[in-house]
């Protein structure tokens, strides 16, 4: 079995950090230019070096997209831009214009040129039309299912890359333009309002309403969550395994990578994932989720069940409650930054990198002038806690949910 | 002179359309074809191109394909390959393949709705050695006019008709039809209206799932004599329409190619009921950031 690649987004330098130290093989980022995610934090060339440098220590590689369906405008400075992540040190771009590409070949070649879902390739002979085209790898669309991408992967002519994890278009993507007609921020240019995401009302041709008032009609679609078919991917030759979410917190990456990581290492090691095991995957996954997952397309189109209606947007996740700053290993006790309310006593769960989830109790919580608190509810403020095990900087902290299977 | 192309619901439209100055016609077959105004078997595609040798006849395969789907596609391709048709409108790269490995690429049109948006990219495109490319609808008349000048003549673009806004592999009415439980039939056509708007877009599914498309009907009377001279092929997109809708418009945008003023065309036809209609992009510019 060959060493299938866990590729996470990150949308700013700590984001980047905390993907790599939870486990990611890659990372993908914004650039300033030419990236879809407009509202993620996007990175500036400094910046990509300083991630590149970073992932480097680690074994690890840096992509960019540059992923926009550019209009004449857009193509400002493109070459230079090119060159400029060229010799930053990036790996590759995740690119959908066919002119970049081709433009990325020849200025820029040590960079590999992914081809983006944004050009919705869901059979063999589009993947050996992108390889024609100079691409070196090509990312499927979410639409396939699981029986039809062991059939392109058996005859992939190039590496392919599958979303495992996270937010779905609920139209092929690349292929809406709601948000373009209903606020004029281009879908396709990073400009994207989820109109998807909204409620609407429903009439026949006769202009009769067919909506039910109290359950509108929705085109928004569950999130992803793949961990059912990590295993089979992986023994059908996928190349790369990628998460969704450039927006997502530094806690949803952290808890997503070290999950995926933990299960992809357990199937490379024993070849299987005894049901006990996906479950506990599972449930890991769930604590990150701000909004409930299907399995997407994998075991064919998806129902009724695999849609959100009555919801508009994502929930906020407010387990996670506290950083650590840091950690005295002969008094015991660490400075914590506080993220989220929570009062004492209270069962908490450590995600480290360094570690496997332990479980503790904060009995007690000390301002930094040692005044004694019950309620944590100044976010960022710093305060003192006994952990009774090592801790270290940047470690997370969050409340230990019941064991319940979504 | 751009050729006048239009989409039809049935066979026996097809002579009407002429008289009134349709030029190119799409005759496109199910399951190959999606979001048609009509669908047409192989043998009705055969029996046009005979009996109307004056007609360019043009099929659409913009199915996206799975693996499974190959082997049919590559049959269809084979049959297109032995009829003279004058092109085959696609969007799937795997078309381009097939295409290539029978030598008819030059008969192929590129139309992926979206993608199509500078000439940077349609330059690329067209160095494939296919026939033209149809020009995206999310751009301004100036952008559009910059690709012809950057581009050449082998470009299409889309003038009337409601345009498709999103198209998703889910079958999205079932799915809802099912949560509020129910019975309604899922091959009708539907209007939807957010919450908070006024405006209404069409939403219909078919086997490849669910489009949804402007509520109003994209127009270009006064804008045609810009690219009519520059361009291979100008389109009348009649999904929604009525048969006589489309006949008017091949009329009238006929009439305009044939040197009638825009401005009276334009005072017959549209001003009567211009809030059924819209410009699409031409003078509205899309923001990049939110």
């Amino acid at each position: 079995m060959s060493k299938i690649e866990l590729l996470a987004p990150a949308g700013d330098l700590k984001r980047l950090k905390t993907a790599i130290r939870y486990g990611a093989d890659a990372v993908y980022i914004g650039g300033k230019e030419l990236s879809l995610r407009s509202r993620a934090s996007n990175f500036s060339i400094e910046e990509i070096a300083e991630g590149v440098r970073f992932a480097n220590e680690y074994g690890a590689k840096v992509y960019v997209t540059v992923n926009m369906i550019p209009h004449d405008e857009d193509f400002v400075n493109v070459k230079e831009y090119l060159i400029s992540l060229q010799q930053a040190g990036v790996d590759a771009i995740i690119c959908a214009s066919l002119h970049i590409m081709k433009l990325c070949k020849e200025v820029a070649p040590k960079m590999e040129v992914h081809v983006s879902t944004q050009q919705t390739s869901t059979n063999s002979l589009t993947v050996d039309y992108w390889k024609m085209l100079g691409a070196d790898r090509v990312v499927l669309a979410r639409e396939v299912t699981l029986e039809q991408m062991r059939k392109v992967a058996k005859h992939s002519s190039l590496p392919l890359e599958v979303f495992i994890h996270g937010g779905m278009c609920v139209n092929y993507s690349g292929r809406c333009t709601l948000s373009n007609q209903m606020t004029l921020r281009d879908a396709n240019r990073g400009g994207c309002a989820q109109s998807c995401r909204w409620k609407y009302r429903i009439y026949n041709e006769q202009n009769e309403p067919i909506h039910d008032e109290d359950c509108l009609f929705s085109m928004s679609s569950k999130d992803l969550q793949a961990a059912s078919v990590i295993g089979e991917l992986m023994d059908m030759g996928i190349s790369s395994l990628k998460i969704e979410g450039r927006m997502k917190t530094a806690y949803y990456i952290a808890t997503v990578v070290k999950a995926y990581r933990n299960l992809i290492d357990t199937y490379q090691a024993n070849g299987v994932i005894a049901q006990q095991q996906l479950e506990a995957f599972q449930m890991e996954l769930a604590k990150a989720e701000n909004r409930p997952a299907s399995s997407g397309f994998y075991y064919g189109l998806p129902q009724a069940k695999d849609h959100l209606y009555g919801v508009n947007g994502a929930g906020v996740i407010q387990d996670f409650v506290a950083t650590v700053v840091n950690y005295d290993e002969i008094t015991q006790v660490a400075t914590i930054q506080v993220r989220n309310h929570f009062t004492v006593p209270c069962e908490m769960e450590l995600l480290s990198p360094y570690c496997d989830y332990k479980s503790f109790t904060i009995e007690h919580l000390t301002t930094m002038d040692g005044n004694e608190v019950t309620v944590a509810n100044q976010p960022m403020q710093l305060l003192n806690t006994k952990i009774p095990f090592a801790v270290a900087k940047e470690d997370m902290i969050r409340k230990k949910q019941r064991e319940v299977v979504k | 002179m751009a050729q006048l192309i239009a989409t039809v619901r049935d066979y026996h439209t097809i002579s009407k359309a002429i008289e009134l100055g349709m030029t190119g016609c799409i005759l496109s077959c199910d399951f190959f074809a999606t979001r048609q105004m009509g669908y047409f078997t192989k043998e009705e595609i055969a029996q046009a191109i005979v009996e109307y040798p004056e007609l360019a006849i043009y099929t659409n395969i913009n199915r996206i394909f799975v693996e499974d789907e190959l082997l049919k596609l590559k049959e269809f391709l084979l049959w297109c390959s032995q009829h003279n048709l004058a092109g085959i409108y696609y969007s799937d790269p795997a078309v381009y393949m097939l295409a290539k490995e029978l030598h008819i690429e030059d008969r192929l049109i590129y139309n992926q709705d979206t993608i199509l948006t500078n000439h940077y990219d349609i330059q690329e495109y067209l160095q494939l050695g296919i026939q033209r490319c149809v020009i995206s609808r999310e751009i301004t008349l100036e952008e559009i006019i910059a690709i012809i000048q950057n581009c050449g003549s082998h470009l299409e673009l889309m003038i009337h008709g409601h345009t498709n806004l999103s198209y998703s592999k889910r079958r999205l009415l079932t799915n809802y039809f099912e949560e509020i439980k129910k019975d309604y039939p899922v091959d009708q056509i539907y209007l939807l209206e957010e919450e908070s708007r006024n405006e209404r877009m069409y939403i219909m599914q078919d086997e490849q799932g669910t489009h949804i498309f402007t509520g109003k009907c994209l127009q270009m009377v006064k804008e045609l004599p810009l690219f009519m001279n520059q361009i291979d092929a100008v389109r009348i997109d009649g999904v929604f329409m009525s048969d006589e809708e489309v006949l008017d418009a091949i009329r009238f945008y006929a009439s305009i190619i044939n040197g009638q003023s825009t401005d009276e065309v334009y005072e017959a036809w549209i001003e009567p009921r211009k809030d059924q209609y819209h410009s699409g992009y031409l003078y509205t510019k899309t923001n990049i950031s939110k």
